[in-house]
């Protein structure tokens, strides 16, 4: 190649890139960009109804941090959202490995666990609402027949953490058909002379899982997990439609998302709401940023 | 020439053209377009509303409607994010709850309609929830109240007569209650999740849940009758067991599930509630009686009446045209069409009459929701309302009182504090 | 076969059993996880067939003996049929610019020396970061004074914003997998990086490509409150706009709600089970091999 093929070569090669990305940055920048400066400028600020009141500085942020329903609210969130995370994600891997076994049956199989996916949202948090419902529901219903007489018109929703369980397992199932169909997707792409060459060797199914597989996943499953953590951080639908009035019995369910929606829309308190929105923000993005590290670090 | 005189005609044409078109405040000249939102009611019921917008078309030639169908939860963001975007619709069936908070924010144009002849016109309630300053700011539509439903068979089984008075009520319940205890039947059916259940009752107390003074409202639910009210309800579920522990947590979609199911032996149903309970269980309309609600130890059974105003945003262009929209659909010939369908009544006082001697509600059962409905009150028509609904404070004190653990002073206490806060902003 | 692997390597009966005892536990399993995952879907279903006395009973009611389907003719008789023609467009339109940006993206992120990598990665995370309330009325102002409300474009782009980030990130998963080799290989060859990209790399990241879209289309599918603020038209309501109209401020039509939901889940599951074989495309390392 000659000197200038080389550096025209070499400039491609500077600006591919930033046209490759470009149509993606610009259109999130727009679409994104002026919402979230106009949330941080709202943030600091006191809304009243529509309006954008008073300077207040960081008022709104003192005000939240130093609520105990706010606090609350926030250890709950990290609760549900470690919980419902790791729930779906070994689930999901789980779901995958037998998905992937060539038990006959598995396309069906496959299609039967993505239902859950492919229906509305809410009308999926309403059933599950109706399956643990204290005297018609199929939940009682089937645990005392099994003999639990104590869930014979047991009230799941009648306490702040019984109610939470509930929300928890409905989310679950709605978050593992992504998860599992993505990890299938990933299982798939592993390639099967390894396995094949270790199986020879003697190694156990266990093995070649935690030694083969699991190692070959890694990328997608570090991006799966945040991915989900984003997600369940900012759940809303199941305990705005599951719990009476949304977040209670009594303040026990109540979560960030919800405190965000209640601050912006029910009391109309703009600036408020902003902040509880940036405080989301701020925990995924910090939470974001350390997996980043994590997987650079583990990568060499 | 001829060709530079030919441009400054078209010119002229073009100018006039662009200042009559500008005129669209007068609107009753020239073409018009109204945005009209109505409360989704379901596909069987869209084509009565339909009928109504078609109708106004024919006589009024030049003006189009656009009729658009909202509803779910999102349907207050929704009109937030339009008065907030500057693209409201022109007219709109806004809830009762929402009205003054929408005529607040000055959103909302001045009714062609005086207080004194809204009175006359339409049940009491309804005009207030419109009103604000002495100005009306939207014609009451559709109506729905609650009356007191109860199994004749049942009370009849157990020798009891119908209650008048609340504590008449509680003596009922408790001995229904026993008397069908092996069928775990409900002696009342209690609804903790369903604000208007209870807070009316701190009316039948002769409390209130707020007073104005002077421009702002003053939360009153820590009063004697208030807390007493509060106290009552509660210890139907707590001392007297009237109902399912985790009734603290049900609302209308539960209560009225039980009721259907034949679980419950009396409680407190809407008009259109009871409509659902006997079409999911037709064998209950020969076991079933509807009467008045009681009255407590003030002597009123006043109840909460819900149901929507028609209103015009400001914002529309054709002011004219829209309130004319609007007192066409609320003649009570294109209400009734609608209202047999959901199982409410029209707002205006004809109206209902009319409901009541040939129409929907002459049937027994139904006849005494129509004669509640003169005994009905408005929650305080403060534009923060909507916060304190919308918080779920009141549910969540009654929810602290069902507990079982929480005291009754501090919680009216606090109840009565986080109202006042929301009122205060 | 050698003296090590004859010692590690168990006899072939208890190889056989140990086999069927593992198919046994996991046909157990599938069987668990199909159970799990229909039942719900299976109680939806059943509560739009069953005649209106029987969709809440004292004790669960698994079948119905009095099935019936006019819940269904009355709704298609609506104008379901057009909202889920919107829906498609929407849905669709959004999935297609998702996967082909997130593609062009990931590719980007992946392949190439960038020293801001990871900064870029992350802000477009931000998207997703922030709930849609935040975003909705800014949006709202801005679309009305660009003249896209009303507009399935104006739709389509804060869709495709929604699942994009995802797109990009889980592309770029996968592509980690498929090593730089191949596209050298490719480029050794004579192809351009665009032909490159095409040809070899987009097959082989077909999987993740796959994922992408099905969850970009159920994200678009889903999405109810920028779809109701943005189509301020009837005529250009979607799926998720139809299923409100069972609830209002004098209860829920219950069965109703379950036969939309169906209808609601069906192009779902067709649009699915057309992409489910593009899953299975990946093993990239017998190309490096030959």
């Amino acid at each position: 190649m000659t000197v200038e093929a080389a550096s025209r070569r070499r400039l491609q090669l500077k600006i591919i890139p930033w046209l490759l990305m470009a149509p993606t940055m610009v259109g999130i920048a727009l679409v994104i960009g002026y919402p979230f400066v106009r949330t941080i400028w709202l943030s600091l600020h006191e809304g009243r109804g529509l309006r954008t009141g008073a300077w207040v500085g960081l008022d709104n942020y003192a005000d939240m941090l130093t609520d105990s329903g706010t606090q609350a609210a926030f250890v709950r969130t990290v609760i549900l959202t470690a919980v419902t995370v790791i729930g779906s994600m070994v689930a999901a891997l789980l779901i995958a490995l037998v998905l992937n076994s060539g038990l006959p049956g598995m396309k069906l199989l496959t299609i039967l666990v993505v239902l859950p996916w492919a229906m509305p949202r809410v009308s999926a948090a309403i059933l599950w609402k109706w399956a643990f419902d204290s005297q018609y529901g199929v939940v009682n219903w089937l645990l005392s027949s099994l003999g639990l007489d104590m869930f014979d018109g047991y009230g799941w929703f009648n306490n702040g953490t019984s109610a939470l369980i509930v929300v928890a397992i409905a989310i679950i199932w709605a978050k593992i058909p992504f998860l599992a169909i993505a990890m299938l997707a990933a299982l798939k792409s592993v390639p099967g002379d390894i396995v094949e060459a270790a199986r020879l060797d003697g190694a156990s199914a266990f093995k070649v899982l935690m030694r083969i597989k699991l190692p070959v996943m890694r990328p997608v499953l570090i991006v799966l997990f945040v991915l989900a953590t984003i997600q369940a951080f900012q759940a809303f639908d199941h305990i705005y439609v599951m719990t009476v009035p949304p977040g209670g019995p009594n303040h026990s369910t109540e979560i960030l998302s919800l405190l965000t929606y209640l601050e912006a829309f029910a009391f109309l308190e703009g600036g408020m709401g902003s902040a509880l929105a940036m405080l989301t923000f701020a925990v995924l993005a910090v939470v974001t940023a350390l997996y980043v590290r994590l997987q650079r670090e583990e990568a060499g | 020439m001829t060709r530079w005189k030919l441009g400054i005609a078209a010119a002229m044409v073009g100018v006039m053209g662009a200042v009559a078109g500008c005129s669209g405040d007068s609107g009753s000249s020239g073409e018009s377009t109204l945005d009209v939102w109505f409360n989704d009611p379901g596909t069987e019921l869209q084509p009565v509303i339909q009928k109504v917008m078609t109708d106004f078309e024919a006589k009024n030639s030049g003006v189009k409607i656009n009729l658009r169908f909202v509803g779910g939860a999102d349907t207050h963001q929704n009109y937030l994010t339009a008065v907030a975007g500057g693209a409201p619709p022109c007219v709109a069936q806004l809830g009762n709850t929402w009205t003054p908070e929408f005529a607040s924010m000055d959103a909302l144009a001045e009714a062609d309609l005086k207080l004194d002849e809204a009175k006359q016109r339409f049940v009491g309630s309804m005009v207030d929830s419109a009103t604000m300053d002495g100005k009306v700011y939207g014609y009451p539509y559709n109506v729905g109240n609650r009356a007191f439903v109860y199994r004749k068979d049942l009370l009849e089984k157990s020798g009891v007569q119908v209650p008048k008075t609340w504590d008449e009520v509680a003596v009922a319940a408790k001995k229904l209650n026993e008397d069908n205890k092996k069928d775990g039947i409900a002696g009342f059916g209690i609804m903790g999740g369903e604000i208007w259940q209870y807070v009316p009752l701190v009316w039948n107390w002769g409390g209130d849940i707020a007073v104005k003074e002077g421009d702002s409202w003053k939360a009153t639910m820590n009063s004697t009758e208030a807390k007493a009210a509060f106290d009552w309800y509660a210890k139907l579920l707590t001392a007297d067991k009237l109902s399912p522990p985790d009734s603290a947590n049900w609302v209308a979609a539960d209560g009225t599930k039980a009721f259907a199911l034949g679980k419950v032996a009396m409680g407190i149903y809407a008009s259109f509630q009871l409509k659902s309970m006997l079409a999911q269980s037709p064998d209950l309309k020969d076991k079933v009686g509807v009467v008045e609600l009681p009255t407590g130890p003030a002597g009123n059974n006043d109840t909460f009446a819900g149901g929507s105003n028609l209103v015009v945003f400001k914002d529309c262009k054709y002011t004219e045209d829209a309130q004319a929209l609007v007192r066409h659909m609320v003649e009570p010939g294109n209400v009734t069409g609608y209202t047999r369908g959901i199982g409410m009544l029209p707002a205006s006082l004809a109206g209902i009459q009319e409901e009541q001697t040939s129409g929907s509600f002459a049937d027994p059962l139904f006849k005494p929701f129509g004669d509640q409905a003169k005994h009905t009150r408005y929650v305080p028509a403060d534009p923060s309302w909507g916060k304190v609904e919308g918080s779920g404070a009141l549910v969540n004190a009654m929810q602290a009182l069902m507990g079982g653990k929480s005291d009754l002073n501090s919680t009216m206490d606090k109840l009565n504090t986080e109202i006042t806060e929301a009122f205060s902003k | 076969m050698s003296a090590v692997a004859r010692r590690a390597y168990p006899g072939r009966r208890t190889q056989l059993t140990k086999r069927y005892v593992g198919r046994f536990f996991l046909s157990l399993a599938a069987i668990g996880i199909g159970l799990f995952s229909i039942f719900p879907f299976y109680w939806m279903i059943l509560t739009s067939i069953k005649p209106e006395s029987e969709i809440f009973t004292v004790t669960p009611q698994f079948w119905t003996s009095d099935p019936t389907l006019s819940r269904y003719t009355t709704l298609l008789k609506g104008a379901i049929g057009h909202q889920l023609l919107n829906s498609v467009i929407i849905a669709g339109g959004a999935t297609i610019c998702s996967v082909i940006l997130g593609m062009m993206c990931a590719y980007a992120l992946s392949r190439f020396a960038i020293r801001a990598k990871s900064i870029i990665a992350v802000a477009l995370l931000v998207v997703q970061m922030l709930p849609s309330i935040v975003v909705v009325i800014p949006l709202f102002t801005a679309y009305r004074t660009i003249g896209l409300l009303n507009s399935y474009t104006g739709v389509i782009i804060a869709h495709t914003a929604l699942a994009l980030a995802l797109s990009v990130w889980l592309i770029r998963g996968f592509l980690a997998g498929i090593p730089m080799e191949l596209d050298e290989a490719a480029l050794v060859d004579g192809a351009n990086r665009f032909q490159a990209l095409v040809y070899i790399i987009f097959p082989l990241a077909l999987p993740g490509v796959a994922v992408s879209a099905i969850f970009a289309f159920i994200t678009s599918w889903n999405e109810l409150l920028l779809a109701m603020t943005f189509l301020q038209q009837e005529s250009m309501k979607t799926l998720p706009g139809a299923l409100q109209q069972f609830t209002s401020q004098n209860g829920t039509d219950w069965g109703g709600t379950m036969t939309a939901s169906t209808i609601f889940a069906l192009p779902v599951m067709i649009f699915f089970v057309l992409i489910r074989r593009y899953l299975a495309s990946g093993a990239a390392v017998g190309a490096v091999k030959g």
